[in-house]
């Protein structure tokens, strides 16, 4: 194995974090120390089956039980259904994204929301947390704020979960999820290699302090989660970024025609940011090692690195031997 | 004495201000209980995560060193004092769904629905959210209190996990009060005589066409056979008794005789020399008609309960229909299947109140009223202080 994939696996296992790691009197204990703000941010669009739980978990655990979150808001683009009334119900604060910072325009996307999020909010640190999880769990919330509050280099926190999938040494859990095995982990390999050690890059749970969030762009739709992890690791370095495995993580499954709309939007953040970080489109060696993720018996994830070389003949026309074949 | 009650409860009119702004401040931790116990499938027999889960709440509001024992019922304990009574407090934390069932929660802006938790899981979140409702609130307690988190209390659970703590203690609690969930209003204090009933009649014989062989010995048929005679039992008008024919099994495929088949029974009564009788009949009945047929017919009795309760002048009754007109409602007398046969018939004062209303179900469409259980939490807490002061002993 190459200099560079000890350097990602070393990472791996120092930054790579599980919720049960961190206890939550202690972190409660850390913030008021160090005198920091924590906001929790839900971007929503028409979530009212879940919504309600997720304001009530975060409340009740991180607020009333611990006082770990200072402030739950709900950013919404414009839901249709009962998802504003619901979060205000239960003591979020609702805010309409498309009523904010109206001289910048708006866009409809989660992306958009988590931007005015910055605006809105007053936490040093902001955790983004989807609303359509049906088993939500303040674990989400206090496994993203441990990495951050008991380490002081770290300033960005990534979730991944345990995905079980079936192969033929049965149950067994993966890294990411297709997209990301098919589309992103690919791509890292080539462009930016020491992000493959993010197991779900597209997770969308996320926590870091606002210092990191003001300074980088943020694509409004589908290559939000793509884009922030490159900008961030660009500017700050591997090492601001960890990751907490929280477990199980129930949502909508969607289908692949979405899935490929997904792509398509990330596609579109990757390439920008291959311009904006003047990467080398040439096919390198170095550019040719795909990596990928797999679990250790000891339950750790390691990088694995794999040459693949797409050879290609000429047209065969092009051949003598093809051309006198028949002479 | 209950003749206390009118003075008690004019206190506890003084402590109602406090209690209800208590209870409006943790609405949102008794739902967030509610949704993380529907996260933990327990399917009875199968409570252990479930049991995990409860004590890890009560450490957290702050019980010493809550309990488990073989049964893996739950137990947490808020002593006062070692001379004082003391009132248990129980719901139970099994319910009939296994881990494929999503059970997860919707919380909306007045109700809550999910499957199964209007019945069964809220009155378990009220129980495990009581200390911290306590802890936050002026409301002094003398006596001590058991919160208890049981097992096994479904089909062929059998009321074991509660049967079992009440057996295994050196002193008896003074008395019960019972938590269930959509039931707010209702009063339970007394059980009926109860025996469920699985009967199969089995063909020991290789599959065959139904074209080739007599249908007359299909096992449907012999199961037929048994319902009928279970129904040709003379049931009393005085006292009350029925037989309900719950659930029916059999068969194979269209073309095939039935080889197996099976019908769940359920028999009530309010008196137990009924239930014995009829335990007679059905297993005369399942004999004759197996002898006749060439079958095996098998009727396994289980879940027996006897008739047990209080009389409704008993001082805890009477409160606790008084504590729930002075919540504005009319209170609906019940008898009752549920765990509260077993301190019963063990003489122990105890009533089974519901925490809020709703509509129940097996679906996911099942919603509890959110707005009720502040009522049922109050309902709760009076309970407890006329308990505590002394206006429910006789």
């Amino acid at each position: 194995m190459g200099a560079a994939v000890n350097k990602i696996n070393k990472w791996l296992k120092e930054k790579t974090f599980h919720y049960k790691d961190f206890n939550i009197p202690d972190l409660v204990r850390i913030k008021e120390e160090k005198n920091l703000k924590i906001s929790l941010c839900f971007p929503t669009l028409n979530e009212e089956k879940t919504i309600g739980k997720s304001v009530v978990m975060m409340k009740s655990e991180l607020m009333l039980r611990h006082k770990l979150i200072d402030e739950i808001a709900v950013i919404d683009s414009g839901s249709t259904d009962s998802t504003c009334v619901i979060a205000k119900e239960f003591g979020a604060q609702v805010y309409n994204s498309a009523d904010y910072l109206k001289d910048e325009g708006y866009y409809k996307g989660k992306g958009e929301n988590m931007w005015k999020a910055l605006y809105l909010l007053k936490g040093d640190i902001i955790v983004f947390i989807d609303a359509d999880i049906s088993n939500i769990h303040h674990r989400f919330a206090y496994g993203l704020l441990g990495p951050l509050l008991q380490n002081p280099d770290i300033r960005y926190v990534k979730a991944f979960y345990s995905r079980p999938f079936q192969n033929e040494k049965g149950i067994a859990p993966s890294g990411g999820g297709r997209v990301t095995e098919i589309l992103i982990r690919p791509l890292f390999s080539q462009f930016f290699p020491s992000l493959t050690g993010i197991v779900q890059p597209l997770s969308g749970e996320c926590a870091g302090y606002r210092e990191i969030f003001e300074n980088i762009s943020f694509p409004v739709g589908y290559g939000v989660e793509t884009g922030m992890l490159i900008d961030i690791y660009k500017k700050w370095g591997l090492d601001a970024i960890a990751q907490t495995n929280l477990d199980l993580r129930i949502h909508r499954n969607q289908d692949i025609a979405s899935l490929g709309k997904m792509s398509f939007g990330i596609l579109q953040t990757f390439w920008k940011r291959l311009n904006k970080y003047k990467k080398d489109l040439s096919l390198s060696p170095e550019a040719l090692t795909l990596r990928q993720m797999s679990m250790q018996d000891s339950g750790g994830y390691e990088i694995s690195e794999k040459l693949i070389e797409e050879i290609e003949r000429k047209p065969i026309i092009e051949v003598p031997d093809y051309k006198n074949r028949n002479k | 004495m209950y003749s206390d009650f009118p003075k008690v409860l004019k206190d506890f009119e003084c402590l109602k201000k406090d209690l209800s702004s208590v209870i409006s401040a943790t609405r949102e931790m008794i739902l967030s209980n509610l949704s993380m116990i529907s996260q933990i499938p327990a399917f009875t027999f199968e409570e252990k995560k479930r049991s995990e889960f409860i004590l890890e709440k009560f450490a957290e509001a702050g019980i010493p060193d809550p309990s488990t024992d073989i049964m893996y019922n739950a137990l947490g304990k808020i002593e006062n004092s070692k001379t004082a009574k003391t009132i248990l407090i129980t719901a139970h934390m099994d319910n009939p769904f296994d881990e494929a069932i999503d059970q997860n929660i919707s919380i909306r802006e007045n109700k809550v629905f999910g499957m199964d938790m209007a019945e069964d899981n809220l009155a378990l979140a009220a129980l495990t959210t009581l200390p911290d409702i306590l802890a936050r609130s002026k409301m002094q307690i003398k006596s001590n209190l058991s919160l208890l988190a049981t097992t096994r209390s479904h089909g062929k659970g059998d009321f074991e996990g509660m049967r079992y703590y009440l057996n295994n203690l050196d002193k008896k609690p003074d008395c019960v009060i019972h938590l269930s969930g959509i039931t707010f209003g209702k009063i339970d204090y007394f059980t009926l005589s109860r025996v469920r009933c699985d009967i199969k009649s089995k063909f020991n014989i290789p599959s065959e066409m139904a074209w080739v062989r007599s249908t007359h010995d299909s096992a449907i048929v012999v199961i037929n056979e048994v319902i009928n005679a279970i129904l040709s039992i003379p049931l009393p008008r005085q006292p009350k008794s029925v037989i309900n024919l719950g659930m029916i099994n059999g068969g194979e495929r269209y073309s095939t005789v039935s080889r197996e088949a099976s019908i769940n029974i359920e028999f009530l009564s309010e008196k137990d020399n009924i239930t014995d009788s009829v335990i007679t009949q059905i297993n005369d009945y399942c004999m004759d008609i197996g002898a006749r047929h060439g079958v095996e017919v098998r009727a396994n009795f289980f879940g027996r309960h006897h008739a047990a309760g209080i009389n409704c002048s008993h001082p805890l009754i009477k409160v606790s229909i008084e504590i729930i007109k002075s919540l504005g409602f009319e209170p609906i007398i019940e008898y009752s299947c549920s765990e509260i046969t077993v301190p019963l018939s063990m003489g122990i004062p105890t009533v089974s109140i519901g925490v809020a209303t709703g509509t129940g179900g097996k679906t996911p469409e099942a919603y509890i009223n959110t707005e009720t259980i502040e009522k049922g939490i109050l309902q709760l807490l009076a309970l407890i202080y006329m308990i505590d002061n002394g206006c429910c002993s006789e």
